[in-house]
């Protein structure tokens, strides 16, 4: 768990963070959103002592950071830097096991560690053996988030992780991200500027404006529910689409449903054929595939999905059904 | 392989000129013969290699001494109550740094007296500049991303120096080094004028005589010391960070 209590930074006059309390319970992933300058860094660089706040107190598991040694801390919450930084003169498999080495863990385990995050956030294991100059800036950035997952803390702190990923393999890393979030259970405090990967990503949004927190709550009440203007600008009037992405088309079909609108066919096969999807493909795809091929059904089935139907009423109806759905 | 073993070739070529200058001056001299003939040059008192040993260990006594005390100042500049005094250090080094060698060396004879103690102590000092220089502008240089996640992840100010800032200060604190010998091994030459030996004596003689062949007897193997020591540098860097990142500049 992550608490901070009327925490401000005033850098030279300059105030940074302004009396920011939020809460991060443990085993959520926190968003924290807003545009650049707004105080993300700074933030989450007072809650690993990186920067020493102004006022305001910061408790980490119940406990007052004030009181944990500042590298006992450091090593128990994961942390990836905006840019990256990785060791230039460490070859990526040590960059990897820094934090597993100040914690002495055996050779052996620091190995087989950074392999198996290599395979996590999709790198050739090749790359072990790597110096950060050899990468690109994308893959860098994924070895910073594979640096910090090393010692699997439980708190994580991750500024723009994927900032500089290319579209596709953010993607990945998103859905990996998503995936392993499920089963670890982290409690993470995740700052980007990227509206879509925070509407994706987070359990709990917290949209920041000029060192303060304006809004805050979870993707669906955030998209539906109304914000002011600052809020409404900065999430943009495209917000639901990006938010369908979070969620699959598992969750909205009807089951047992036979295709009754026979409008579904490609457009390039003659035949009237229904568009078949599984039920793992985000809603945000299942749209796009209604709007390319015309039709307002699809059909669903495989990967382990009984068979059913996703038309265009139920996933309207999924999401004006409110909150109980939409979290 | 090919492109390793061309690196040994200008140490190993200067080195040749070196010895030569030193053990085999008749012929360099009777090459030379057309600027006159020499009266003190071939028959000095001392066999030449006796001044070439003189001016090197000088020249290795004052450089230890301005290596472990710049590297020990450079490294306490990062730490509390030293950090303090970084700026006006780096300052006063490079400032100190314009002054010409002869300036310092004849400064430090009303306060040092003369012999050899108070030549290395001036030496000691003139090329402590160059490696505390470096060394203050190469720990500055580390990237402040690497700064942050080296302390990020729990490593102690004690770690992060001697496991990142100092390795990748390195290549700073080496050519810091490297100004450092070639400065001294020249400056070493004024040494003679303060009764310390070395290749000096000969220049000063050979100036004081009008002797041109004495004077570059003892000049030629300064020279060539200097250019030899700094093709060995250029072997180290090449050798430990050259070409590392693929790019040619
Ligand atoms: N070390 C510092 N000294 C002075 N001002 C600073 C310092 N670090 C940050 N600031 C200022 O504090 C404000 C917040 O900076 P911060 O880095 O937290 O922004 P951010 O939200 O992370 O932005 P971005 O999305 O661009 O990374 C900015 O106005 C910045 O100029
Ligand atoms: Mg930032």
């Amino acid at each position: 768990m992550i608490q901070t209590k009327n925490l401000t930074k005033i850098y030279n006059g300059i105030t940074a963070v302004d009396n920011v309390s939020l809460e991060v319970p443990s085993g959520e992933l926190c968003v924290l959103l807003g545009p650049s300058g707004c105080g993300k860094s700074t933030l989450l660089k007072m809650i690993n002592a990186l920067v020493p706040p102004t006022s305001g107190e910061i408790f980490v598991n119940g406990k007052n950071t004030h009181d944990i040694p500042v590298e006992l801390l450091r090593r128990g919450i994961g942390y990836v830097v905006q840019n990256v930084g990785l060791f230039p003169h460490y070859t990526v498999m040590r960059n990897i096991g820094v934090v597993m080495k100040l914690l002495n863990k055996p050779k052996e385990d620091i190995e087989k560690r950074a392999l198996f995050l290599l395979d996590l956030i999709g790198l050739p294991r090749s790359y072990a053996s790597r110096y950060p100059r050899e990468l690109s800036g994308g893959e860098a950035q994924r070895v910073g988030v594979a640096r910090a997952l090393a010692a699997d803390p439980a708190i994580l702190l991750m500024d723009e992780p994927f900032g500089s990923v290319d579209p596709l393999n953010r993607e990945h890393l998103q859905n990996s991200f998503t995936e392993i979030q499920k089963t670890l259970k982290k409690t993470v405090l995740f700052v980007t500027h990227d509206v879509s990967e925070a509407l994706m990503l987070g359990d709990r949004i917290l949209l920041m404006q000029e060192g303060r927190i304006v809004r805050e709550g979870t993707p669906g009440d955030l998209v539906f529910q109304e914000g002011d203007n600052f809020s409404q600008a900065f999430f943009g009037s495209e917000m639901a689409l990006k938010l369908l992405s979070r969620y699959r088309v598992g969750q909205a079909y009807t089951k047992g449903m036979k295709i009754q609108n026979a409008a579904c066919q490609p457009s390039r096969v003659g035949e009237a054929i229904p568009c078949l999807v599984s039920g793992n493909m985000p809603l945000s795809e299942a749209l796009s595939l209604m709007i390319i091929n015309g039709c307002r059904e699809l059909a669903v089935s495989g990967d382990g999905f009984p068979q059913g139907t996703l038309s265009f009423e139920s996933l309207l109806s999924y999401f004006r059904k409110g909150a109980p759905n939409v979290q | 392989m090919y492109n390793k073993l061309k690196l040994y070739v200008p140490p190993a070529l200067w080195l040749l000129l070196f010895l030569l200058s030193v053990y085999r001056f008749e012929w360099i001299a009777q090459w030379l013969s057309f600027l006159g003939p020499s009266k003190g040059a071939l028959r000095a008192r001392a066999p030449l290699s006796f001044y070439v040993f003189q001016h090197v260990r000088l020249v290795l006594i004052s450089t230890f001494f301005s290596m472990v005390l710049g590297i020990t100042l450079g490294l306490l500049t990062r730490f509390r109550p030293f950090r303090e005094f970084k700026e006006p250090l780096l300052q006063t080094a490079t400032f100190l740094q314009t002054l010409p060698s002869i300036a310092i060396l004849a400064l430090s004879v009303p306060l040092l007296g003369y012999g050899q103690a108070p030549v290395v102590i001036a030496l000691v000092f003139y090329g402590l500049l160059p490696i505390l220089r470096n060394i203050i502008q190469g720990l500055d240089s580390v990237p402040e991303e690497v700064r942050l996640s080296a302390a990020g992840m729990g490593m102690t100010p004690w770690q992060r120096l001697i496991d990142v800032e100092w390795p990748l200060a390195l290549p700073a604190v080496l050519a810091g080094i490297k100004t450092s010998v070639i400065i001294n091994v020249s400056a070493a030459t004024i040494g003679a004028t303060m009764g310390a030996g070395g290749l000096g004596v000969l220049i000063v003689n050979g100036i004081r005589t009008m002797d041109i062949m004495l004077i570059i007897k003892g000049a030629l193997p300064v020279s060539l010391m200097a250019f030899l020591i700094n093709s060995i540098f250029t072997l180290l860097e090449e050798q430990w960070f050259g070409n590392r990142d693929g790019v040619r500049l």
